[in-house]
């Protein structure tokens, strides 16, 4: 090849500058298969707008859940709850951080920080996460500052992952790992979660709990497993992995050889509504954040966890995108040297405005000892205000009594008599952004719902696995957002009502409905 | 400056680092460099920045190496911050953005760049934005790039561009920026592009030709003419297309001789160029990190295609603010028809300030007519050679820019940037004779730095 000739003859004749020849890192493994177009079709002769990573992602790169909901969101008029981000502002406290960050002509926060984080804030971040830990974390070497979680994620598997690689993630999952993975030129592996009701029968939908069979998930590693994705408090589910299942999942890790690692996900740990009940379950919580153990705060396990966070769900300010990496320096030393070249650092100014925001949600809030006890208490009224709106309106859902839940989704089964309303002509009607192309129950309710009934809910196969998906694992499951004021939670909770056309606070209403039932049947 | 092959092979070892999965087995931990993915390769050395920095503190040298200012940003676009999360102004910015960018920012970018090339722009879909330049041309290269393909640098070349490539799985192919001292006296005199050298870089592989203009580290700005002629030859190989890097595009002297000129805008490359540009230069504000991708809608898709599984879309308020600031900035200005006028009229008093001090110094300033750095001719000054060796050096024996801007720092109090830094390996000892100076400081930080070179050289 022309470039790498003419490179070897100036290694060899050179006698000025130093000659060097340029490295190509394609291992074998590395595809050359065939492009596929996609939408992104030459124009007219001028070159091809895609690439590799444009590849991997494949349907991907095409319309999905939330490119259509957000669609029929901004179409039609709803009680939105498929977002999985909050309609209230951040805590005054916050904001008066970032204002205070930003008039400070000092300090003056505007101009490049350290790429692996802003001092104040890693700092910040050290102190806590040795509480967490129960260990000395050394905010310079052990913390990552990222844009979001999602970045953490992103960075982590970039560091982690070469082609060939399997990363095992426990099915229904957010969507966003199986992308990244792919990115990375990895391959995902899925491990259902089984789901056990309640209550069995022919006839009978109830609510149940979700689990992790240690057994499946043994099964599944190989000599290529390279990472596990742990995500608890659990989206879309909101389950809380158990201290035992988090025990199953050191012991795969174990299985699977010493370089594979643990990402943990733990954005929803301070949303944490319904704790595990039992002293058993709760051993190991940091006093920092109750009902939640850290998976790297397990014996042996904080050698190999990238834990994962974020201040976004915290603070009710998933905009301001500020996430994290803790973890080993040999973990986090890879994403400190990719960090300068994928954006040189985060936004110094939010940084710094988190910096001065953590120590300000350790004190009295609102009449709760805490900003986080606050939180908890906003959260749990509301799951209740929309839990009760959903068990009126045919759905199952979670007794909180009994199974513990973080998160701020209710991940709900469809009742018998909800999944006879659904109009015949939308089940399984062709939908290029459902999974396998196709809209199944629940994605059939939640168009219908979002387009007809005035409620906006997310479908659950976008969760699953297109494999699973199409077998049926997700037909009965939508996920429903409560981080929403009380007053679109009761609007909701008036549309869902209205879903089996039971009798509705309009008598005008209530009797298109009655007719529409009729015509269904 | 010999070398042997094995001294070559040694310093290079790094670089070929593969991953040796015949050597891992279950119980046995591969080695670190083995088990870390391959796009990490190389990428182990400290930067220029990573020596530059912590060196200029320890001497207490005046730092004229680093890219940013050391003032505030403009109180109009702070204000634009506060207001953006700011309850009672109801802006909406706290929480996640559109992923492909936030609209009122696209809808203010979308008229600017309609105005400036008369090209319609939809903000939908020919508009994205990413969390600063640096980030845009990450998701940008990413999205475009498979392995194996070419992109052609014009070096010197800011360092990152080399790195991000290789992260792409693609192979930089560098072209000169050839220094002709005897060409003039401003940057565009003696930088120039030779043509038939760029058109003999490009091979079937060429997928990608990287423009930077204004340029780092020369300051030289490519006029319509140049961008014609390099058009002429993109229009030869279809299958290649131009990201232009504009970051520094408000920070020109002469706009009515020398102006900002986008390869965009140059007929029939609208379709086949991406624009990028950011908030941070203009705005004296790099650590709020706004970048922007501007560009036919396929071109722009490969950018949010990557970005939304990246970090899904960047942070909010910082994005209002700019969409703000933007639409403030085209508005008098303490005196001048804009803000961008008072801008570049602000940094050329200050590029004047700056080279007397380097002409007192004994060296030959090489003017930009944009930017804000200059690189200036060091041949006059003698220093004493060390045979001194740090892990961030390009090249052993130390290149003397390299030697030469820690001596500075050192024994004078004054610190430049190699700008070997931001060459090929085979293209080092073209900077042997330069070194790059900021002037993006307050005056008294310039003058400083003058008082300092004259009392070391005027002796």
């Amino acid at each position: 090849m022309k470039v790498a000739l003419s490179a070897f003859l100036l290694l060899v004749t050179n006698d000025g500058a130093a000659a060097f020849v340029p490295t190509i890192p394609t291992p074998s493994t590395v595809r050359h298969g065939t492009r596929r177009f996609t939408q992104n079709e030459p124009v007219d002769g001028i070159a091809s707008s895609v690439g590799e990573a444009t590849q991997r992602l494949g349907p991907m790169s095409g319309p999905t859940v939330w490119t259509e909901f957000s669609r029929i969101a901004q179409e039609h008029n709803v009680a939105n709850l498929g977002q999985g981000f909050p309609d209230w502002l951040p805590p005054q406290f916050a904001v008066d951080s970032l204002v205070e960050a930003a008039l400070d002509s000092q300090q003056s926060p505007h101009q490049y920080t350290r790429t692996a984080g802003h001092p104040n804030l890693v700092n910040q971040l050290a102190k806590r996460y040795s509480t967490h830990l129960k260990r000395d974390i050394d905010p310079m070497t052990e913390v990552s500052v990222t844009v979001g979680a999602s970045q953490a994620l992103y960075l982590s598997l970039q560091t982690l992952i070469q082609p060939g690689d399997e990363v095992i993630l426990f099915e229904p999952f957010f969507d966003l790992y199986v992308n990244q993975v792919k990115l990375a030129g990895g391959t995902p592996v899925y491990i259902p979660l089984t789901f056990v009701p309640y209550e069995s029968g022919d006839d009978i939908v109830s609510g149940g709990d979700w689990v992790l069979d240690p057994l499946v998930l043994k099964k599944a590693v190989t000599s290529r497993t390279k990472a596990i994705i742990l995500n608890s408090p659990h989206n879309p589910t909101g389950k809380i992995f158990t201290r035992s299942e988090m025990e199953s999942i050191a012991e795969a890790l174990d299985l699977a050889g010493p370089d594979a690692v643990v990402l943990s996900d733990e954005v929803y740990k301070y949303i944490v509504h319904a704790p595990p009940m039992n002293e058993d379950g709760r051993k190991g919580e940091s006093s920092l954040c109750p009902g939640h153990i850290h998976f790297a705060s397990l014996p042996g396990m904080w050698d190999r966890t990238i834990t994962i966070s974020s201040a976004g769900k915290t603070f009710s300010a998933t905009g301001w995108q500020v996430g994290w990496c803790i973890g080993p320096k040999r973990l986090i030393a890879p994403i400190h040297r990719l960090l300068p070249y994928i954006q040189f650092c985060a936004s110094t100014l939010v940084q710094e405005a988190l910096a001065r925001a953590l120590p300000r949600a350790d004190e009295p809030y609102e009449g709760y000892a805490s900003y986080y006890e606050y939180l908890k208490g906003k959260y749990t009224r509301k799951r209740d205000l929309l839990g009760k709106a959903l068990k009126a309106a045919g759905f199952a859902i979670p007794d909180y009594n009994r199974t513990p839940g973080g998160g701020f989704f209710i991940f709900a089964r469809i009742g018998k008599e909800i999944q006879e309303c659904i109009p015949a002509d939308r089940l399984n009607a062709p939908n290029p952004a459902a999974p396998g192309g196709i809209a199944r129950q629940d994605w059939a309710l939640c168009q219908w719902m979002a387009e007809e009934k005035g409620v906006l809910c997310i479908p659950a196969s976008p969760f699953f696995s297109q494999e699973r998906a199409i077998e049926g694992a997700s037909d009965e499951f939508v996920r429903i957002a409560f981080c929403k004021q009380d007053d679109t939670i009761e609007s909701a909770a008036l549309a869902l009502f209205d879903v089996t056309g039971e009798t509705s606070a309009n008598g005008e209403s209530s009797s298109v409905l009655v007719d529409d039932k009729v015509d269904v049947r | 400056m010999r070398m042997t092959v094995a001294a070559i092979l040694v310093s290079s070892a790094r670089a070929f680092v593969l991953p040796s999965r015949l050597t891992s087995s279950r119980g046995a931990s591969r080695s670190l460099s083995a088990q870390l993915s391959p796009r990490l390769n190389g990428l182990d050395k400290p930067t220029v920045w990573h020596e530059f920095s912590p060196l200029a503190n320890e001497y207490n040298a005046v730092n004229l190496g680093q890219g940013f200012p050391d003032w505030d940003p403009p109180s109009f676009v702070i204000d634009a911050m506060v207001n953006s999360v700011t309850p009672s102004m109801n802006r909406h910015a706290n929480q996640y953005a559109r992923s492909y960018a936030h609209m009122p920012l696209a809808q203010v970018l979308a008229q600017d760049y309609e105005k400036r090339w008369n090209i319609p722009i939809d903000p939908a879909t020919q508009i994205a934005t990413a969390v600063g330049c640096t980030n845009a041309l990450y998701c940008a290269l990413q999205g475009l790039l498979s392995p194996g393909d070419e992109v052609l640098l014009l070096e010197p070349a800011f360092d990152i561009y080399y790195a991000q490539v290789r992260m792409a799985g693609g192979t930089p192919i560098h072209v000169p920026l050839r220094p002709n001292p005897s060409g003039g006296a401003t940057a565009n005199q003696v930088f120039t592009l030779d043509l038939y050298e760029l058109e003999a870089a490009i091979t079937p592989k060429t997928k990608i030709l990287l423009l930077n203009t204004p340029h780092n580290p020369t300051g030289k700005m490519f006029t319509r003419a140049e961008l014609e002629d390099i058009a002429s030859v993109a229009q030869r190989h279809s299958q290649l297309l131009v990201i232009s890097d504009e970051v520094y595009e408000h920070i020109v002297f002469d706009p009515e001789n020398v102006p900002h000129v986008s390869m965009a805008s140059i007929p029939g490359m609208f379709d086949r160029t991406l624009t990028l540009s950011s908030s941070g230069k203009t705005f004296s504000c790099t650590g709020w990190k706004v970048g922007w991708a501007v560009g036919p809608p396929n071109l722009v898709k490969a950018v949010t295609a990557v970005q939304q599984w990246v970090n899904f879309s960047a942070p909010t308020p910082n994005q209002d603010a700019i969409a703000q600031a933007l639409v403030q900035a085209r508005e008098p200005y303490n005196g001048f028809d804009s803000y961008y006028a008072w801008l570049a009229d602000d940094y050329k008093r200050k590029r004047s300030l700056l080279a007397d001090a380097l002409t007192d110094a004994g060296m030959v300033p090489v003017l930009p007519p944009g930017g804000f750095f200059i690189m200036a001719d060091t041949s006059n000054i003698d220093f004493p050679l060390s045979d001194e060796v740090t892990e961030a050096m390009p090249a052993t024996p130390m290149p003397r820019d390299w030697a030469m801007s820690r001596w500075l720092t050192k024994e004078v109090g004054v610190t430049a940037i190699p700008p070997s830094a931001f060459y090929s390996p085979d293209a080092l000892h073209l900077a042997k004779n330069l070194l790059r100076f900021a002037f993006c400081k307050g005056d008294d930080t310039i003058l400083e730095a003058h008082r300092r070179l004259q009392k070391y050289f005027k002796k």
